[in-house]
């Protein structure tokens, strides 16, 4: 398997608070990850900082063998719901169409195509009945749906995603799975914060445990053990590791 | 000394009058800043001018009474139209305050018109509204601001227990049976009050800042609340008294202009030099931090766990050169000193 | 009236409303009363440089101050001391002060008038003429506010999508590849130099009236970015037209009659906007209430005779008994099922008809978003 994220020796703090440590991680293309650890283990400090959103204090990310300036185009990410104000006047289908700015350029107009593919990638997410819906009236799960959406017409090779099933309902939740399995088809990579244990073995085929460092890194199959879990959760997993650091 | 008060009489009762004033709105504009209405007070001090000059188109009088009256009415129309917005409409708390406070400016200036008209008063009267006149304070005024900022006080310390709750946790105060509208009221009707008293002294545009200044102030030296307020109203107090002096002695300087000076002085040694918070401390900190966690990431490494093929002999040499780790027998032990540097990195984790 | 004031007030308004818009969108609205006061220093500042009131260099000192204080407010914010509106709160105040004093000061004896900062003199704006080629073609004010206009529309065309997503998304126009920066200063430049053209016309506060103002309307109105705006700036055009009118037939204050007109616009908008205002809002709540009930009853029924009966009807008795409302309550429920045609009463044995089947299905999926069968 081709690697396509390369992480090396990401160290990353706020203040003199330490986030994460170390990270070292090569995801390879392909895969359905998620990433897994208690609150405030930086989960999404990872994904924020392999796309440059945080700067971290040392350490760098590759994708495809370049850095994330040069391939950015390759590259979508969704964040949490709550980071954007839903106040804000605009219709779910120019909220789609905001994920194609980026190919577009300055000064250009989205065109009929753009617009098209919008659609397209609103009937994939159930929502196309909603195109015309000012954003503020829909529900949370909906909300979530759109952002997926967006991410789709991107069309990009990796997906970065912040807590996707945070708070949605299941239909919601149905509808990104089959989403995230039909990217995973097309050989996409996509990377999932993700807070529920129980769906971790039905939903991904990676799992990354993580607590301030990486506990376990591999297919679910092997390394979503019992015994890594309970180090990723143990709150001082740091702390545990002491046993280990006489090699 | 006598002789010092005689002479100085005035000064005194000026100096004391602004002064008891920053010591009130210095611990309200805590509360104000914590329960993140930092404007309001900028927004209701504003509001008042509608109130005060129609006040003095329907008695025809200049009483202070009668003028503080009106604008104590038109704070209170501002403040339930901002509820109201904030209720029904989906506008941002900015926004509201904004619209509140031009609005309601823009709507005095129409009725000062009608003043100017009846040849009663002139622009002079709004210049002292706008920038407010601490030396024309006089001794029934010192009283009268005496006796408002006591009762403020008074009122902050009798419901201190549930101001702290509410502030904290709004929603947690409410389900133990405490009526958290009763609560805003008391609040916003204590900020109402200072504004009102404080407009004559320092004028409109200047009251958000005796509100707000020494409580960002006081923020950067403590985290307990009472000590906010307490060094809050000590920083409120030292500005007035010392902006009401300069000013009293120059009189060509403005009393509001100068307070505010003197507060934003105090405010910028507070955010650059406190201890433990100030900029200044906390870039240090944070840079050496960094440079040392970099330094040391070889040691980070072997402590983690992680694969030490990667590491090279020279940065286990520097280590062990440090003193950080030892060698024994093929085994590589972290020592004292490399324990405590971790305790360290780690953030006191450890 | 004088169609030259009007023209003025006219275009300040159109500028205003448009800049307006993004700053209400990116919660900044107190920061244009921020600008508006601190503009005064950069003047000060320019004019001790350069002792001519007229100079263009006034307006470029302004503007950089208006820069200066934001720059200012983010420092603070970004060193995690204080939030927003505090940080606001501490710089402005603080700025103003350092101008009020250097003008009793220094300039005690010039044309810096105070008053006209602060109320504008829009009153006066014809006096001060632009000559070209010996030619009087009209205010210098005009002029300037136009060019302001232009430019403001010119700026909101070209990077109408940019300035979109850096509101509405500031991380995913990152990830875009689309300055973040550059997109604020941008926007911080145009709001700069609209307050200081605006201010010297209407005044300092009356700058937040006609900036905020539209805006906040505009938006009890509009579903999307584009319309805002327009309707912002046909809102700001009314505004400033009406508030003349009143000025010049009742000899009132020009710009204090153009914000009150602003927040009473606004008012009414929040009163009767169509979907957003107070009373549809009132209305909705209102039939919502009785969809719920209605729903409450019928969905009862249904579980009853779907789900554990095998459409077996359920007895008005029962009904009645299990759902433990008031008589009155279920009498009005009950009564307004049956006329609407909801449920077949056949000897007080009730049963959904189609359409109550349709109305449970419909309704249960627009307030639960779950469908069921």
């Amino acid at each position: 398997m081709e690697t396509a994220i390369h992480i090396e020796d990401l160290t990353v703090a706020y203040g003199i608070n330490p986030v994460l440590w170390d990270i070292d991680l090569d995801i390879p293309q392909g895969i359905l990850l998620a990433i897994v650890g208690p609150n405030g283990a930086g989960k999404s400090t990872l994904i924020k900082s392999a796309i440059n959103l945080i700067k971290p204090i040392s350490g760098h990310v590759l994708f495809y063998s370049h850095k994330y300036e040069n391939i950015r185009k390759q590259i979508a990410y969704v964040p949490q719901r709550g980071s954007v104000d839903w106040d804000f006047p605009t219709t779910v289908i120019d909220v789609v169409t905001m994920g194609t700015y980026g190919k577009l350029g300055w000064f250009k107009r989205p065109t009929k195509k753009n617009i098209k593919n919008s659609i397209e990638a609103l009937k994939k997410v159930d929502m196309e009945k909603y195109a015309n819906r000012q954003i503020s009236e829909l529900s949370g799960g909906q909300q979530q749906r759109v952002f997926l959406a967006r991410a789709l017409v991107q069309d990009a090779n990796i997906y970065f995603m912040d807590e996707p099933f945070q708070g949605v309902d299941i239909k919601t939740e149905k509808a990104i799975i089959t989403l995230l399995k039909d990217l995973k088809k097309q050989n996409k990579t996509v990377v999932v914060v993700h807070h529920d244990l129980d769906t971790v073995e039905d939903y991904f085929d990676w799992v990354t445990l993580l607590n301030m460092k990486v506990i376990a890194h591999g297919p679910v199959a092997e390394v979503f053990t019992h015994e890594n879990i309970k180090k990723t959760y143990n709150s001082n997993a740091l702390v545990k590791l002491r046993d280990d650091s006489n090699v | 000394m006598s002789d010092f008060i005689s002479i100085n009489y005035t000064l005194i009762i000026v100096v004391l009058g602004t002064m008891i004033l920053g010591i009130s709105a210095g611990a309200i504009g805590t509360i104000s800043i914590l329960r993140r209405q930092a404007l309001i007070g900028d927004a209701l001090s504003h509001a008042t001018l509608p109130g005060v000059v129609l006040a003095f188109i329907l008695t025809g009088q200049k009483d202070i009474w009668v003028l503080l009256c009106g604008a104590a009415i038109a704070a209170v129309v501002s403040v339930s139209l901002i509820a109201l917005i904030q209720k029904y409409t989906k506008i941002k708390n900015d926004a509201s305050l904004a619209l509140i406070l031009s609005g309601f400016f823009g709507f005095g200036q129409v009725l000062l018109v009608f003043v100017q008209r009846s040849g009663n008063a002139s622009q002079a009267g709004l210049n002292k509204f706008i920038f407010g006149q601490a030396a024309t304070i006089l001794r029934a005024d010192v009283l009268f601001l005496g006796i408002v900022s006591l009762l403020i006080i008074l009122l902050m310390l009798l419901f201190w227990k549930e101001i702290k709750h509410f502030v904290f946790n709004k929603e947690h105060f409410q389900t133990l049976g405490f009526s958290s509208i009763l609560l805003n009221t008391l609040i916003l009707s204590l900020t109402i009050l200072v504004v009102v008293i404080g407009i004559r002294s320092v004028g409109v545009i200047l009251m958000s800042a005796l509100m707000i200044s020494p409580g960002v102030a006081s923020r950067q030296w403590s985290d307990k609340l009472s000590v906010n307020v307490i060094l809050a109203s000590l920083f409120g107090l030292i500005s007035g008294a010392l902006g009401a002096y300069i000013s009293a002695i120059k009189a060509s300087l403005p009393t509001g202009p100068v307070v505010v000076i003197v507060l934003s002085i105090i405010v910028i040694i507070s955010l650059f030099f406190s201890p433990k918070r100030g900029i200044i401390y906390q870039a240090r900190r944070n840079s050496t931090y960094k440079k040392t966690l970099i330094k040391y990431k070889p040691l980070v490494h072997i402590y983690s766990g992680n694969d030490l093929s990667i590491l090279t002999s020279t940065e286990l040499d520097f280590l062990v050169k440090e003193n950080l780790i030892e060698g024994k027998d093929d085994i590589i032990k972290i020592t004292t000193d490399g324990t405590q540097l971790l305790k360290y990195l780690l953030g006191g984790i450890l | 009236m004088n169609i030259e004031i009007l023209l003025v007030a006219i275009f300040t308004s159109i500028s205003c409303s448009i800049i307006g818009v993004f700053l209400v969108l990116r919660k900044m609205s107190m920061l244009t009363d921020a600008i508006s006061h601190t503009a005064l220093l950069g003047i000060v500042i320019a004019y001790m440089f350069i002792p001519d009131l007229s100079s263009p260099f006034l307006i470029i000192g302004a503007t950089i101050m208006g820069l200066i204080t934001v720059y200012l407010v983010e420092l603070l914010v970004k060193t995690k001391r204080t939030n927003n509106d505090a940080a606001t709160g501490v710089v402005f105040p603080f700025l103003f002060a350092i101008s009020i004093i250097l003008i009793n000061t220094l300039f005690k004896n010039t044309h810096l008038d105070i008053d006209a900062v602060l109320l504008g003199k829009i009153e006066f704006v014809v006096f001060d003429r632009l000559i070209l080629f010996g030619m009087d073609i009209g205010p210098k004010s005009l002029y300037i506010i136009l060019f302001i206009t232009i430019l403001l529309i010119t700026m909101s065309t070209l990077f109408y999508k940019e300035i979109k997503l850096v509101i509405f998304d500031k991380s995913l126009a990152v990830t875009l590849g689309i300055s973040v920066t550059f997109i604020h200063y941008m926007i911080i430049t145009g709001a700069s130099l609209t307050a200081v053209a605006a201010f010297d016309i209407v005044g300092s506060i009356l700058v937040i009236a006609l900036m905020v103002g539209p805006a906040a309307t505009a938006l009890q109105y509009s579903k999307s970015l584009f319309r805002t705006l327009l309707i912002a700036v046909a809102i700001g055009i009314f505004n400033s037209s009406l508030g003349y009118f009143l000025a010049y037939t009742f000899n009132l204050s020009i710009s204090g009659s153009i914000s009150t007109i602003t927040l009473l616009s606004f008012l009414v908008a929040m009163i009767t906007a169509p979907s957003k205002g107070i009373i549809s809002t009132i209305m909705r709540q209102h039939k919502q209430k009785n969809d719920f009930n209605l729903l409450a009853l019928l969905f009862h029924i249904y579980n009853h005779s779907y789900i554990t009966e095998h459409m077996k009807p359920i007895p008005y008795e029962l009904l009645s008994v299990e759902l433990k409302w008031s008589e009155s309550k279920f009498t009005s429920v009950f009564t307004n099922a049956v006329k609407n045609e909801y449920l077949k009463n056949k000897d007080k044995n009730l049963q959904l008809t189609k359409d109550g089947l349709d109305f449970v299905r419909n309704k249960h999926y627009k307030y639960f978003k779950e469908e069921i069968e």
